[in-house]
């Protein structure tokens, strides 16, 4: 008797413990924007003229027009709760902007500018100039109060660029070189050298938070902000809920002025810390929450053909890719092995497995300076054939050793690591595969014996921005492009592509193709977000980068 | 007594120097980067760089100890935590309350059904009460903490809608953290008095209690369990020792801000200044729960006491 439920038990704590291994944050999430490498150093004052549509993936969201809403009605709706699946730590106005920092300071705080990629659009600055190639002025508007009615002049602009700097946390602020007052309400800053590169002054102007010296230096910005943004922190909980209620005091009363991102179509918004996809779901389920930012493809039955949820795509700036270790110590460095394995990867199986999209000229045809005509190309990223893989392997010089795969911890990269072993194994590559967590890959990065093939996600904000981590060799110490990297041709072709003057369909082709032509890289997926909501949002609000913004959503009023 | 409470005193100085110098050479070593987790993956090789110098992490290792040894143990300075932006201690402070609810909470439990249970499989040993308290101890053993606080999640959240699921806004939300964090230890405790009781049950001085007209009441409680208590007791010590280091898994999956979250964060993110303070923390606690225990001892067992007396130190 005893040894028989001694039997049962064994077999329960055996089921117990496969049923409960592994948490899921499936590619198809906000989350993976966390472990997104921001690329995007690109966009200046031009207009991309790219041929594509936003990708066609993006699902088409039915506002019920015999509704109110608040866009129609110019109200209000009372209170949206969300859950994001990491702690945003502190609200300090100089830390970097990473990580879930997105879903509430840019509710809070304002900067200069915002940008979509490729232009800057002004939100505290009234214009700019150029007053010659190393220095630019900037002037803000002279109506700026902040939450606790501080006026905001160029003081406070000095004020926080140097204490954004002193800080240390400043990021890409390589070309900063000074700031300093012109009059009451223009700034002039110095550069170290010419601006010339696409969103060079991404970092600068648009990342960099405005707030008043006075208030900062009276109160503890950490827990409890005052700043010039469309909310104001109404409760700050570490680590479990953070209430933002709308600021009715908010300086830019000119609604034609109001920049996307920056309205105010929800009163209160409830942010609740819940690290579990799974209590996520379950609280949407149970209307605890209304979108959730772990709501995963994996919970997608759950939601559909339910009217009291909405689920809609859209295509993002994350790509996938995969690339190797350049530096001579690798067989990666055999140009017909690379090729290779390029061909024997199906993309297409890739994306699936990870419910993206499979990419074709190695970024992401969401970008509105893509080409369209890039997909209809014939090259490695189009084409899955294990013969021609096969024949170039004959050519390489791989001799049947053991390549090693690092990738991320999440889900993602491991499921796509798995496929990549088992597409190799088809034409005989043995590949082991190494997850590493994200503290950890860079020590890889600058190891050059500790990695063949690396698998990642970088993003951007337009395709050459998208390349930056892939092909750029300013990121790095050593002045080589990732994966050691040192081809100084593709260094020049790309740092002519990335600067305004030479974002030409002509100079993005020739890079692509150089790319493609020594096989460089192989991006094979973008995300396509997933985001499931209630009934309660008629459409889900974005900021101009991308992220998602409540406040800029629209709602049902009754 | 006294001569034994400094005597542990002193010994206690000499751990948490020796922890202290211990989880700093461990994360000095670890690898991982701290700059690179705090700037994102938008940052270049120079950020990255002048931030870890900002941080003091170029400096060699013992200018590091050093550094870290004297604001810690002079200027009993924890240090400000590089992700948080906020004091150390103060942070500590504000998630311990959050945790000692669920610890405590746990350990009452512990105690109160551990210890009944186990009295109630014991006095009926080779029952169908034995055995049914044994297999439900094994049961609440068997079950990982995680899948059970999912299970019930599931149960009284998502399908009765009885109990939230997350936060902290109310004392319901600690119900199912409680109960989640005690199923394991009332399963041992049980396990460990129904033991305790079988070896005095058959004693000769309990016989006599019974011959004497005791009730059985009575003959529990004032002379089988005093008799059983001292393992018991030495492993409720260790289960309070933990109560501190919180319990990340209980906090993460019902989304609780307290300490177990608190390191575990810090651990994933290379924060070391938390590190550090929470391990030592946790090391004053644990040796000041010990020193609890062995004083207990004394007051449990009258031959202890008289051994302090006479000795002034533990054998």
């Amino acid at each position: 008797m005893k040894k028989n439920l001694a039997l049962i038990m064994v077999i329960a704590m055996i089921c117990s413990c496969m049923a409960g291994c592994g948490t899921n944050t499936a590619g198809n999430t906000e989350a993976d924007k966390e472990t997104t490498q921001q690329s995007s150093t690109d966009t200046s004052a031009v207009t991309v003229t790219g041929t594509s549509e936003a990708a066609g993936t993006e699902t088409a969201v039915e506002v019920d027009a015999s509704r109110p809403t608040t866009s129609t009605t110019g109200e209000r709706y009372d209170m949206i709760t969300i859950a994001i699946n990491a702690d945003i730590l502190n609200m300090s106005p100089l830390d970097a902007m990473s990580g879930n920092k997105q879903y509430v300071n840019r509710y809070v705080y304002e900067c200069l500018f915002d940008s979509d990629g490729t232009n800057y659009s002004g939100v505290l600055a009234k214009s700019w100039e150029e007053v010659d190639e190393l220095h630019y002025n900037v002037t803000i508007y002279d109506n700026i109060y902040d939450s606790e009615g501080n006026h905001i002049t160029a003081d406070d602009v000095v004020f926080n660029y140097n204490t954004a700097v002193e800080g240390g946390y400043v990021v890409k602020y390589n070309m900063f070189d000074s700031i300093k007052k012109v009059d009451d309400y223009t700034v002039e800053f110095t550069w170290t050298k010419a601006i010339n590169q696409i969103n060079e002054l991404e970092h600068v102007w648009c990342h960099t938070f405005i707030y008043s010296q006075k208030a900062y230096e009276e109160g503890n910005f950490n827990t409890a902000p005052v700043a010039t943004g469309p909310y104001t922190v109404k409760e700050f909980t570490i680590g479990s809920k953070y209430i933002l209620e709308a600021n009715d005091n908010y300086w830019q009363t000119d609604e034609s002025l109001i920049p996307t991102g920056h309205h105010q179509s929800v009163q209160t918004i409830v942010i609740q810390v819940i690290p579990e996809a799974a209590q996520q779901v379950i609280a949407l389920q149970n209307g605890d929450i209304d979108w959730g930012q772990s709501v995963a493809s994996d919970s997608l039955s759950t939601f559909e053909n339910n009217d009291d949820y909405t689920i809609f795509t859209k295509p993002g700036k994350g790509i996938y890719f995969l690339l190797g270790n350049l530096s001579g110590k690798s067989i990666w460095s055999d140009i017909n092995f690379r090729l290779a394995v390029f061909y024997a990867l199906d993309n297409g199986a890739i994306s699936k497995a990870n419910s993206q999209e499979a990419c074709y000229a190695l970024t992401s045809p969401y970008f509105p300076d893509y080409y369209a005509i890039w997909s209809e190309e014939e090259n490695y990223e189009t084409v899955y054939d294990t013969a021609l893989a096969a024949e170039y392997l004959e050519k390489s010089a791989y001799a049947g050793e053991s390549v090693k795969l690092i990738c991320g911890s999440s889900t993602v990269y491991k499921n796509t690591a798995v496929i990549i072993q088992a597409l190799l194994a088809e034409i005989g590559i043995k590949v082991e595969i190494e997850s590493a967590e994200d503290s950890l890959i860079n020590s890889y990065l600058t190891d050059d014996t500790s990695f063949d093939l690396y698998v990642n996600t970088t993003s951007g904000s337009a395709v050459v921005s998208s390349w930056n981590r892939l092909l750029n060799n300013t990121d790095f110490a050593d002045g080589k492009a990732m994966g050691f990297n040192d081809d100084a041709v593709l260094f020049e072709m790309f740092q002519k592509t990335n600067t305004v003057s030479g974002y030409t369909y002509e100079n993005t082709n020739a890079l692509k193709n150089y790319v493609m032509e020594n096989a460089y890289t192989y991006v094979y997926s973008y995300q396509n977000s997933l985001h499931i909501y209630n009934s309660k949002i008629a459409e889900l609000g974005f900021n101009a980068d991308g992220w998602i913004n409540v406040g800029e959503s629209v709602y049902y009023l009754d | 007594m006294g001569k034994y409470i400094l005597h542990r005193c002193f010994w206690l100085i000499i751990i948490i120097l020796a922890t202290a110098f211990v989880i700093f050479t461990i994360l000095f070593f670890t690898p991982g980067d701290p700059a690179t987790i705090i700037l994102g993956g938008s940052a270049s090789a120079a950020d990255i760089y002048n931030l870890n110098e900002s941080l003091g992490l170029h400096d060699s290792y013992l200018v590091q100890l050093g550094r870290f040894m004297y604001n810690s143990f002079i200027k009993l300075d924890f240090g400000t935590s590089w992700l948080y932006n906020t004091s150390v201690f103060t942070e500590m402070a504000k998630r311990l309350p959050r945790t000692l609810i669920i610890g405590c909470s746990s350990i009452i439990m512990n105690v109160i059904f551990g210890i009944s249970l186990g009295i109630f499989a014991g006095t009926h040993e080779g029952k169908w009460q034995d055995s049914a308290t044994m297999g439900v101890a094994m049961l609440f053993i068997s079950c990982p903490e995680f899948w059970v606080a999912l299970m019930m999640i599931l149960l009284f959240t998502s399908k009765l809608g009885w109990l939230p699921a997350y936060g902290i806004d109310s004392w319901k939300c600690y119900i199912m953290p409680v109960i989640a964090a005690s199923l394991n230890g009332i399963a041992v405790t049980a396990r460990m008095t129904r033991s305790s009781i079988l070896e005095v049950f058959r004693a000769d001085y309990i016989t006599t209690a019974r011959a004497k007209g005791q009730k059985e009441n009575n003959v529990i409680m004032r002379h089988m369990l005093p008799n059983a208590l001292m393992p018991i007791i030495t492993s409720l010590g260790g289960t309070f020792s933990r109560v501190v280091a919180g319990n990340a898994i209980i906090e993460t999956v019902y989304s609780i801000p307290g300490i177990g979250l608190y390191m575990l964060t810090s651990i994933n993110s290379r924060d070391y200044p938390v590190v550090r303070a929470c391990v030592l923390f946790f090391a004053v606690f644990a040796a000041i729960a010990m020193l609890l225990v062995d004083i207990s001892y004394a007051i449990i067992d009258p031959r202890i006491k008289g051994q302090f007396a006479r000795e002034g130190k533990v054998k």
